[in-house]
């Protein structure tokens, strides 16, 4: 074999050997190698996107504990009987008349069973706002789905109508009987908070009517230089108020703002009246308005 | 490579009347010879045959034996080979020596190259001796525990000595005389090379006259056939004898005399510790202390007991599979530390795929009880707690002189919206155009349809039906609606009323509510 042939033949074998090697360290070296680091560095990302989610998971399966304790009883016979009480307790503590519940037959899935309470009675706006202010104070898993409420005598009393669901789950931590968990849904932690919805009751027909009988009967001063302002008005009944006092009558709260020599100036719902000593609410309001009426027009 | 450290010799030798056997310790810089014997030969047998008797009687054993053969007993080729490297250049001499008639097929041969190289021509001096005669000597030595280390010739033997005690007759051309008991050795250094050699048998002359004259002759024939034999014609400058300084200076004077040449003497003992010289005749011990200073030096060009080879097929391909194991050890050894590398980082990879599954599987048995929160969430956010609603609508109504409800209905939306439908009852127009901007905002729309005129007896000059649709609140966002919003709105309805005094067609004002269930408006 000549030196050429020898040196032809090294040269194949070396570019055989160099593409063999090339082929293994690529095939059995360099993907392998690429494909597992990727594997590797991919799933460290999915890792820590799976343990975020199983974080957050498990924080909100914690209120699941908190659920349970809202449920009603996980026995259905006593939910029902149960929660129905609650309700009655509820409307005749706020003073309702004629209080009517019933139930329907729940409505079940797997782990929970679905209770529409159907509600009546008649009571005063008052009344309806104490019930609902005890319904969003206690913490069980309800809700009103439905609400009507038609004024009667003059929108002293409202009939209404509630439409409640409830939930029982059946890992409730109450078997036979409702919780006691606290609801903290209300904005307004007391009930006094709530009232001015009484007080305003939308639902009273008798518009100014009253506002015509109120007469201021006097402003007094006694030795302390007190004044007090005299308001008359219905079947001979008289209220004094001390000038920042206030008083209540039908749908309106009328507060003594400040008081000279012949007239008083109150709050009346939130508007500002000047009344002279004699004269009525609703006259007063008139000639504000008459007053403001030829103001603008003097101004056109 | 000896270090300088002593190593200890049996250096044998003969010719057809002896024996010559020397122990001595052997060094670089100094030989100390401890013993040295002539034992006479029986001429009936063979050298061989009686070595090892020789030795037994001697008392010689356990030896690491360096040997040196007569002229006599080898044959020898002067050769010139074309430029080769050392492997090849063995297997030429190897080639050229199969080949040659003078040398036997079965014979051992052992080389040295004195001049040439791989792009030269090589000027080879052969050397052969029969394998049946080495295994003979071998196994003389072998019953004593005798290795045999070397086994050279004596005349090369002689000639390193020459070279070692004249170091200058490297470059000159001179004749070099060493008589024995029974031989006289001629030998001719031609610039250092041993350019020709002649072993001359002598009969015991009568007297000393007549051996110096028989001596004298043979030299004289002996420079008269050099320039053929050698093809160099230059004269002979210097003729050295072995000898023991004055011991034989007549004898070297007629030599001089006889030759017309000068005649140096040189003393073989130079840096030789003699022990024991009973039986030491320094002209017998030439060739002797010769082959002591070679294996001393590790200069012994020749060597039959183990002579120069070219590396066999199988040595190269031994050679080329050591390569390959090597090369396969590193590459094993990479791809050991590359696979280790993937399947370290593989196995990772599955841990982390385990790790994965594992955190599936606990997501997935989560889910369910998740599901059940979610849902549950999502089921008391779609209702709205309606007596704040109710407040801040109560917030917003007029004044109860102007605006009262004669019914009141509500009703869940879809998407997080509330619907209230009420009948009510307005004072007039501006009461209406109050309640209805009272009411809008990013939380409520308002639709107020079908506004009719009351009787004049009424208290409230109209009445129309209202339905309100509102955005399911957290009580936070009413406590912030509530604590930021109050003056601005109550502002806003004020401004809102002023405007609305100027308005007299209520009904054509009443805008139809943007149902967006954002509030945008």
């Amino acid at each position: 074999m000549n030196r050429s042939r020898v040196l032809l033949l090294s040269l194949l074998g070396a570019i055989l050997i160099y593409f063999a090697g090339e082929y293994v360290y690529t095939n059995y070296y360099a993907i392998p190698l690429k494909e597992a680091t990727d594997a590797e560095r991919d799933l460290g990302e999915e890792i820590q996107q799976q343990k975020r989610k199983i974080r957050i998971a498990q924080r909100r399966i914690e209120k699941i504990d908190e659920i349970n304790r809202q449920s009603l009883p996980s026995s259905l016979q006593y939910a029902r009987a149960s929660y129905q009480e609650f309700l009655l307790l509820k409307m005749t503590q706020s003073g309702w008349q004629k209080p009517n519940v019933t139930v329907s037959s729940p409505k079940t899935t797997k782990s929970i069973a679905r209770f529409t309470f159907t509600v009546s009675g008649k009571c005063s706006t008052r009344d309806l706002v104490s019930f609902l202010y005890e319904f969003y104070s206690s913490g069980h898993l309800h809700k009103i789905k439905q609400l009507s409420m038609n004024p009667v005598a003059g929108g002293q009393f409202l009939n209404v109508g509630l439409s409640i669901e409830a939930l029982a789950l059946t890992r409730s931590s109450n078997k036979n009987e409702l919780g006691s968990e606290v609801g903290e849904s209300l904005a307004i932690e007391n009930l006094d908070g709530y009232l001015p919805i009484a007080i305003r009751n939308v639902f009273s027909s008798d518009g100014d009517k009253i506002l015509r009988t109120i007469t201021i009967s006097g402003i007094t001063s006694n030795r302390r230089g007190n004044k007090q302002v005299w308001f008359s008005y219905g079947n001979q009944q008289t209220e004094i108020v001390d000038v920042g006092g206030s008083f209540q009558v039908g749908s309106f709260e009328i507060k003594v703002e400040g008081v000279d020599r012949e007239r008083a100036q109150i709050d009346l719902n939130g508007r500002k009246v000047s009344v002279r000593a004699g004269e009525t609410i609703a006259d007063a309001i008139a000639n504000d308005a008459a007053t403001a009426t030829a103001q603008l027009n003097n101004k056109k | 490579m000896n270090l300088g450290r002593n190593k200890t010799r049996l250096a044998i030798e003969w010719d057809r009347a002896e024996v010559r056997l020397a122990v001595a310790d052997v060094a670089p810089k100094q030989i100390k010879l401890r013993r040295f014997k002539r034992i006479a030969l029986d001429a009936d047998k063979s050298v061989d045959q009686q070595l090892e008797e020789i030795l037994r009687s001697a008392k010689i054993r356990n030896q690491t034996a360096i040997v040196s053969v007569s002229q006599s007993q080898i044959e020898s080729l002067n050769t010139s080979l074309p430029p080769a490297s050392p492997n090849e250049l063995a297997e030429l001499v190897l080639n050229q020596a199969t080949q040659s008639t003078e040398i036997s097929e079965e014979s051992v041969v052992d080389f040295y190259k004195k001049s040439g190289d791989k792009k030269s021509v090589n000027e080879v001096d052969v050397y052969a001796i029969s394998q049946t005669f080495l295994n003979s000597i071998g196994n003389s030595l072998k019953p004593l525990r005798i290795q045999l280390a070397t086994v050279t010739v004596r005349q090369l033997a002689m000639h390193s000595l020459l070279l070692r005690l004249a170091p200058h007759a490297i470059e000159s051309k001179c004749l070099v005389v060493n008589r024995n008991e029974s031989e006289l050795d001629l030998l001719l250094n031609l610039d250092g090379e041993l350019a020709y050699m002649r072993t001359i048998q002598l009969r015991h002359e009568s007297t000393s006259a007549a051996e110096l004259e028989k001596i004298i002759s043979e030299i004289q024939r002996t420079i008269a056939v050099l320039p053929e034999s050698t093809d160099d014609k230059r004269a002979i400058e210097q003729i050295y004898v072995f000898d023991q300084p004055g011991r034989n200076s007549a004898t070297a004077n007629q030599l001089s005399e006889a030759l017309d040449l000068p005649v140096t003497v040189l003393d073989p003992l130079t840096n030789v510790v003699v022990k024991s010289s009973s039986e030491f005749d320094v002209p017998s011990a030439t060739a002797l202390i010769g082959l002591l200073w070679s294996d001393a030096t590790e200069e012994v060009r020749v060597n039959f007991a183990d002579p120069k080879k070219p590396p066999s097929k199988l040595a190269a391909v031994r050679r080329y599979v050591v390569a390959a194991v090597g090369v396969l050890f590193v590459l094993g050894l990479l791809g050991y530390f590359a696979w280790e590398e993937v399947t370290r980082a593989q196995a990772k990879a599955n841990v982390l795929k385990k790790e994965m599954k594992d955190l599936e599987k606990s997501f997935d048995r989560l889910k369910g009880r998740l599901s059940t929160v979610s849902s549950i969430e999502k089921w008391k956010k779609s209702s709205p707690n309606l007596l704040d609603e109710f407040l801040d609508l109560h917030n917003r109504f007029p004044s109860a002189e102007e605006f009262a409800v004669g019914g009141f209905n509500y009703s869940p939306g879809r998407n997080g919206i509330g619907t209230i439908t009420m009948s009510a009852q307005a004072k007039d127009q501006a009461a209406i155009k109050k309640f209805e901007l009272a009411i809008r905002d990013k939380m409520h729309t308002l639709e107020i349809n079908r506004p009719t005129q009351n009787p004049p007896s009424s208290d409230f000059g109209w009445r129309f039906d209202a339905i309100i649709k509102f955005k399911i609140r957290e009580k936070k966002e009413f406590q912030v609606a509530w604590n930021e919003g109050v003056d601005d709105s109550s502002q806003q309805v004020k401004t809102d009323l002023e405007n609305a005094k100027n308005d007299t067609e209520t009904k054509d004002q009443l805008s139809q509510p943007n149902l967006n269930p954002e509030g945008d408006q």
